[in-house]
């Protein structure tokens, strides 16, 4: 399915490294089946399909507890420009009195 | 009768036992209507209400399918009726709200364990923030399959939280740690922090997570609008006027997705069950973060853990229940002022844990829609 595209447009989908060539074929597939079936396209279930050959368990354990970690640090920069926040405008209420 | 008119007809029995919830039990009613009317209305027999010229379908296109307009409005109206003072006065509550979200991590890795694709999985593991239009936007963004039933279930254990809540923060607590009592001393929060303080989270979190800044960005901008102090007539607006039609437009564009056969699947069973995992495990991390917090502290100083479970996006329905149950151990406990705190760091986090896993995994999902267009243009 993937000799259908253009090679320029295949370089261009494989630049991204999120993707491969029998990827391309099998989502090229699935995509011709759902434009012939009664039902359409369900590109849902092709990302799914995609996503669930790209990750493992494992990976989603990387990914959970890394994001959590970065969430934690997002909220600890937010909690930093809070406290000086209250400091600045402290002092500027304490001069005010 | 064939097998897709018995689920359109039980589909028909599900909107008006929400109609019912709705108005006898009043939970969630701008939302609960509207959606269970809808219900009734897609799943008539030879209705055409999903057809791509139909009033609902048209709201679902418009809405939500094409720039997710209705949740980012809907977060103009939650930013305006926000008030981020208790948070502001004690920034250290910030940390609750990334302890809260622990949930939706962990029933992420989970769900994923158990066979769902990750972009299933960050879908179902939102739920648990209790934060409806974040879960709209991750899970249609990343474009689940099982959209309609992670939003109806995330709207429905939202409208719960008064009955999951308490039997979580009782399981997890002993009554002696419940009785902890805290001692509030009211710090004014200057008018100036007020106003920054939206301008500060939206930098912060758009450099940190850019795809999160829809969401903080708007939730940040109705909290603008209620703190400068110059459109007080759009801030009453955006809270008394916008958040509840954005609501029931919102109830309605989301009933195109309550049709029979797409709603009534063995998978819309998995996702209540892991949606309400979702939810016990965000109200337990927080719980749990605190009890941990309490070790290093001295005696006197100690925090009562119960304040971990408002950690959630549910506002104000968490911080209350936190205050009832409080009290119910210590009749001198006043939990709320801290509660309070605690669930608007809830709904940052909250916003920004969707955006940190968009962040993460709409690069994948885009590559693969980029495929299916070039595909599209040739077949």
């Amino acid at each position: 399915m993937i000799e259908k595209l253009d090679s320029s447009v295949v370089d261009q989908l494989l630049a991204s490294g999120e993707i491969s060539e029998a990827q391309i074929d099998m989502i090229g597939e699935m995509y011709a089946a759902g434009a012939n079936s009664a039902e359409g396209v369900d590109t849902a279930a092709i990302v799914s399909t995609v996503l669930d050959q790209n990750f493992s368990t494992a990976d989603s354990v990387g990914i959970g507890f890394s994001s959590w970690g970065l969430l934690a640090c997002a909220l600890g920069i937010l909690f930093v420009a809070l406290v000086i926040l209250n400091k600045v405008t402290g002092r500027k209420k304490d001069k005010d009195k | 009768m064939e097998t897709n008119d018995i689920l359109n007809l039980i589909m028909i029995a599900v909107g008006l036992v929400l109609i019912w919830l709705a108005i006898k039990k009043e939970m969630e009613p701008t939302l609960l209507l509207p959606m269970g009317f809808g219900a009734i209305l897609v799943n008539l027999p030879g209705s055409v209400m999903l057809q791509d010229n139909a009033i609902l379908q048209w709201l679902y296109n418009v809405g939500i399918e094409s720039a997710e307009a209705f949740p980012l409005l809907l977060f103009i109206g939650i930013g305006a009726m926000i008030d981020f003072g208790p948070l502001i006065s004690k920034p250290w509550l910030i940390f609750i709200g990334a302890a809260g979200q622990g949930g939706i991590f962990i029933s992420m890795i989970i769900a994923s364990a158990l066979g769902f694709p990750l972009n299933d999985a960050a879908s179902i593991g939102i739920i648990g923030a209790a934060d409806g239009p974040t879960a709209i936007l991750v899970s249609q963004r990343l474009q689940s399959r099982y959209i309609a039933a992670i939003l109806v279930v995330a709207y429905c254990y939202m409208a719960l939280v008064p009955l999951i809540q308490p039997v979580v923060l009782k399981a997890t607590t002993t009554k002696k740690e419940r009785a902890i009592q805290m001692h509030y001393k009211p710090s004014s929060v200057s008018k100036t922090t007020r106003i920054i303080f939206p301008i500060v989270t939206t930098v912060v979190c758009g450099i940190l997570a850019p795809d999160s800044a829809s969401l903080v960005g708007m939730l940040m901008f109705g909290n603008l609008l209620r703190e400068c102090g110059v459109l007080d007539n759009l801030s009453r607006a955006a809270q008394d006027m916008l958040s509840p039609l954005i609501t029931l437009l919102l109830g309605l564009a989301i009933s195109p997705m309550m049709k029979g056969e797409a709603l009534l699947q063995p998978a819309t069973l998995m996702i209540m069950a892991f949606g309400l995992l979702a939810f016990i495990f965000d109200t337990a991390c927080g719980v749990f973060f605190l009890k941990i917090v309490n070790i290093f502290l001295p005696k006197e100083k100690k925090i009562n853990p119960l304040i971990g479970g408002a950690g959630i996006s549910a506002f104000p329905m968490s911080s209350r229940v936190v205050q009832k149950v409080g009290i119910e151990a210590n009749k001198q406990n006043h939990l709320l002022p801290f509660a309070l705190g605690a669930n608007v760091s809830g709904q940052i986090a909250s916003v920004l844990a969707g955006g940190l896993l968009m962040s993460t995994l709409l690069p994948h999902v885009e590559s693969v829609t980029n495929v299916i267009n070039a595909f599209s243009a040739v077949l």
